[in-house]
């Protein structure tokens, strides 16, 4: 049922600075680096840069300049193109308020990936989609439209979105900010188990404070740079400046 | 070699052929942009999402689709309908002037003032070794709107191939109705002068009774009452045609000292080169002018060959600016869109997939408008002929056909092919700002 | 091809006789007339065309006393030619060809578009506006050389209809 994947790749930011199209810098990261299979989540205020972080981890945001690498693929130098194929391969995103196709069943909205990767993957992709949606508990996979289930129902499909393509790295963008205590928790544990289980990387924004718990180390930003850096797994090849 | 392959080939291939290959840009583009990728689950959850924005554009081309494609077969039906309508009259021999004017008088019976034909013109025509059938055509009274045309029992079997109900008149107070008259056998009418329009009524005192009805024919003749060119020129205080020792046998021959001439005389030969023959001869005689009405027809139906042009390229202008309005609005639409389209990239999508998408969704509307309209279009076709058949009373039964088809589908592919600017421009918009918004 | 043409117009400037052998002189008018006894033949014209099919039209003035008799033509730059006369059936004109087509003495006959006509078929050359080529025209009373002249595509008559000869 896996999908062929190469080994998770650790991520490497050196010198990483990107500017807003007016000049304006809105990230400045000397030294940043996660191992393959941790997780982190990245906290700070809120207009600190941690999604634009995230963006650019995701090869979204291009970099202005500096080093952005998966192992040896530096976002940095790639093409638009590349970048996309890139995400297409490695990542799995999960944004904040889900973002589903309302029109689209959950199985449809699970396995969206199938329909632009390469036409051998698709079976795969549908099919892990589905167990994906079972082990998430999401019954009635075929209801023709999302918007029946409840908000965690949504996060999870989400998150059987973000993995249905087997991706080494898992995003996420305050996956439960719109999720009341009970259903955030249980979305947590969802999520940090299979990225665990599997060995994924799994980087997280958010202020949940389970959610920071949950992670093995936590990073603060504040006005675009790194302030802290904490957690169980301690970079230790950087110098964690402040 | 290729000129040589195509003309053996039969025309409805040939038409086939012309339409897939204006459909052709359509199948190559989507080919090459859909291309591996599955669209059809996005696709459907769009339409269906937007279904009011979808149908109100489907409902914009198919009207300017349906529009066009029925005018343009309108003008081929009523080119066909004119023509169907002249095909009894081969040869009509007149007092010189206008064809058409003579023409529409003739054939159409149209109101109008014609010269006469004399009497020794007419009987040099109808004595002539080429000519067939001479009958005169004397028009001028009307009843209740239906013109009342005085001929002989000849013109009436050579017009309806024979009559449909009753029997030809053999006096003459009987008359024939054509099949589009509202009256019976036995019904009993009273022509006035003129075609009844003018207000003051002349009636002339005379009563007819129909002993006859001719089959449909449609042409203007089907409106029309025929009766004895004797009685025609019996009401107006003409000498009726025939000497005083007339028996009461109605028709030919008449005595040229006794006719009082006709507006037209329809002259028919048995082969089309005697037709051509009397032509040439009734055309260099100074007193008469003879004329094909398919000739005249076809001139004019040459006219309206350049007309149909100008009207192809005002409907196919008209079809392209509509398309051009929805395109437009697909390019706002895209942006109401854009949240999602930048999703898909954010997951990873390529940009070709929302190309593919923002084109699939523009062109599926296209599509499915263009056929719709085609379907609206047999639709308001049947309709305009109808009202064409009613004013005219030429009978114009248009269908949509190969040329309407034809223009359909390059409309189509030059559409499809132009969507790929807005689709393009989907294709190309940030993704974090849309993503955030 | 050009030459060709140069040639024919050169030669047909000698119109022939067929019915009395006699030669005679019509440079100033040059093909536009071609006389067969008492009956007149003038401007003959055609479309231009890229061969195939082509309509070729004339005047034909029979001032004789006899009627005369309309047969046929044939052409060196068509496969056949036949007498056609314009025909409207089931709503569409076609041209019907014609066994024959007598002249009343006296009478004038127009063959035009949607008319009577000549028709050529598998012409082998490409007509260009200003081209003439030879057309013999043949009566029951004999046959007569006469030079077409090519007008443009779209034309209805020949460009010096209405003059007189």
């Amino acid at each position: 049922m896996k999908l062929p994947s190469v080994p998770v790749p650790d991520l490497y930011v050196k010198d990483l600075t990107l500017r807003s199209p007016e000049g304006r810098c809105l990230l400045s990261i000397d030294h940043l680096h996660v191992a393959a299979g941790e997780s982190l989540a990245i906290k700070g205020p809120s207009g600190a840069g941690k999604s634009t972080l995230l963006f650019a981890i995701a090869g979204i945001i291009p970099v202005s300049s500096g080093t952005l690498a998966w192992g040896d693929a530096d976002l940095a130098q790639m093409s638009d193109n590349a970048r996309t194929q890139f995400r297409r391969d490695s990542l799995g995103i999960i944004f904040q308020d889900h973002l589903l196709f309302e029109e689209l069943s959950a199985a449809q909205n699970s396995s969206l990936a199938a329909l632009y990767n390469r036409p051998h993957t698709r079976t795969n992709i549908a099919a892990r989609a589905r167990q994906l949606l079972h082990d998430l508990g999401i019954k009635d996979h075929d209801r023709p439209y999302v918007d029946s289930y409840s908000g965690g129902e949504r996060q999870r499909i989400a998150v059987a979105r973000a993995l249905a393509a087997d991706p080494q790295v898992i995003l996420a963008d305050e996956p439960t900010a719109s999720l009341d205590r009970e259903t955030a928790d249980r979305l947590i544990a969802d999520l940090t188990r299979r990225a665990k289980h599997d060995g994924r990387t799994l980087i997280c924004v958010s202020h949940d404070q389970a959610l920071l718990a949950a992670a093995d180390r936590v990073i603060t930003i504040q006005e675009g740079c790194i302030s802290a850096d904490t957690g169980r797994h301690r970079d230790t090849r950087g110098d964690n400046d402040v | 070699m290729f000129e040589t392959f195509w003309f053996a080939l039969p025309i409805w291939m040939q038409d086939l052929l012309v339409f897939l290959a204006l459909l052709a840009p359509l199948f190559i583009a989507g080919l090459i942009c859909l291309r591996g990728y599955r669209i059809t689950p996005l696709l459907v959850g769009l339409l269906r999402r937007h279904r009011m924005i979808s149908l109100t554009f489907m409902a914009l081309i198919a009207t300017s689709v349906a529009i066009s494609a029925s005018l343009i077969a309108q003008e081929r039906g009523l080119r066909a309908g004119t023509a169907r309508a002249a095909e009894k009259f081969d040869l009509v021999v007149a007092a010189p002037g206008s064809e058409i004017t003579a023409m529409l008088a003739a054939v159409y019976l149209q109101p109008s003032a014609l010269a006469l034909v004399d009497g020794d013109t007419y009987i040099k025509i109808a004595t002539h070794e080429l000519v067939s059938l001479a009958a005169p055509l004397a028009f001028g009274d009307s009843w209740n709107g239906a013109p009342v045309v005085g001929t002989t029992d000849a013109f009436i079997e050579h017009l309806g191939d024979g009559l449909s109900t009753g029997r030809m008149f053999a006096t003459i107070d009987e008359a024939i109705a054509g099949a589009a008259v509202d009256l019976s056998i036995g019904d009993k009418i009273a022509p006035v002068h003129g075609d009844g329009s003018a207000g003051a009524v002349d009636e002339h005192g005379f009563e007819y009774e129909i002993v006859g009805t001719l089959p449909a024919t449609g042409s203007p003749w089907d409106k029309a009452i025929l009766v004895p060119v004797e009685s025609v020129w019996d009401v107006h205080n003409l000498p009726n045609g025939h000497g005083s020792d007339w028996d009461g046998t109605l028709g030919a021959p008449f005595a040229p000292e006794h006719f009082p001439g006709t507006p037209a005389v329809l002259v028919r030969a048995e082969a089309l080169w005697a037709n051509y023959a009397l032509q040439s001869e009734f055309n260099t005689d100074p007193n008469t002018m003879a004329f094909f009405p398919g000739s005249v027809l076809a001139q004019l139906h040459a006219l309206m060959g350049d007309i149909r042009q100008l009207m192809s390229v005002l409907a196919v202008t008209t079809q392209v600016l509509v398309a051009i309005a929805v395109l437009s609005g697909l390019a706002m639409l895209s942006k109401l869109l854009s949240r999602r389209l930048a999703l898909l990239r954010a997951l990873g999508a390529p940009r070709r997939f929302i190309l593919a998408l923002n084109w699939g969704f523009a062109t599926v509307l296209i599509v499915i408008g263009a056929g719709i309209g085609l379907v609206l279009g047999i639709g308001a076709t049947a309709i305009l002929s109808a009202m064409i058949t009613q004013r005219t009373n030429v009978l114009v039964t248009a269908h949509l056909g190969w040329p309407e088809l034809h223009i359909v589908a390059g409309f189509v592919s030059f559409v499809a092919i132009l969507s790929f600017i807005p689709a393009y421009a989907a294709s190309r918009r940030p993704i974090t700002e849309d993503l955030r918004t | 091809m050009r030459i060709a043409y140069l040639a024919a117009f050169l030669l047909s400037t000698t119109a022939v006789y067929a019915d009395d052998h006699k030669h005679e002189e019509h440079a100033e008018q040059g093909s536009h007339l071609a006389e067969l006894g008492e009956v007149h033949l003038l401007h003959a014209w055609a479309p231009a065309s890229e061969g195939g099919d082509v309509l070729v039209f004339m005047e034909i003035e029979n001032e004789g006393h006899e009627t005369v008799t309309l047969l046929g033509a044939h052409a060196h730059i068509a496969a056949k030619v036949e007498l056609v006369g314009f025909e409207l059936k089931d709503g569409h004109g076609h041209y019907e060809p014609l066994p024959k087509l007598p002249i009343a003495a006296g009478a004038h006959m127009t063959l035009a578009p949607n008319g009577v006509a000549f028709q050529l078929s598998g012409v082998s050359e490409h007509l260009h506006q200003g081209d003439e080529f030879a057309l013999h025209i043949e009566f029951a009373a004999g046959e007569i050389e006469m030079m077409v002249q090519v007008e443009a595509a779209g034309a209805t008559q020949h460009s010096h209809a209405g003059h007189n000869h």
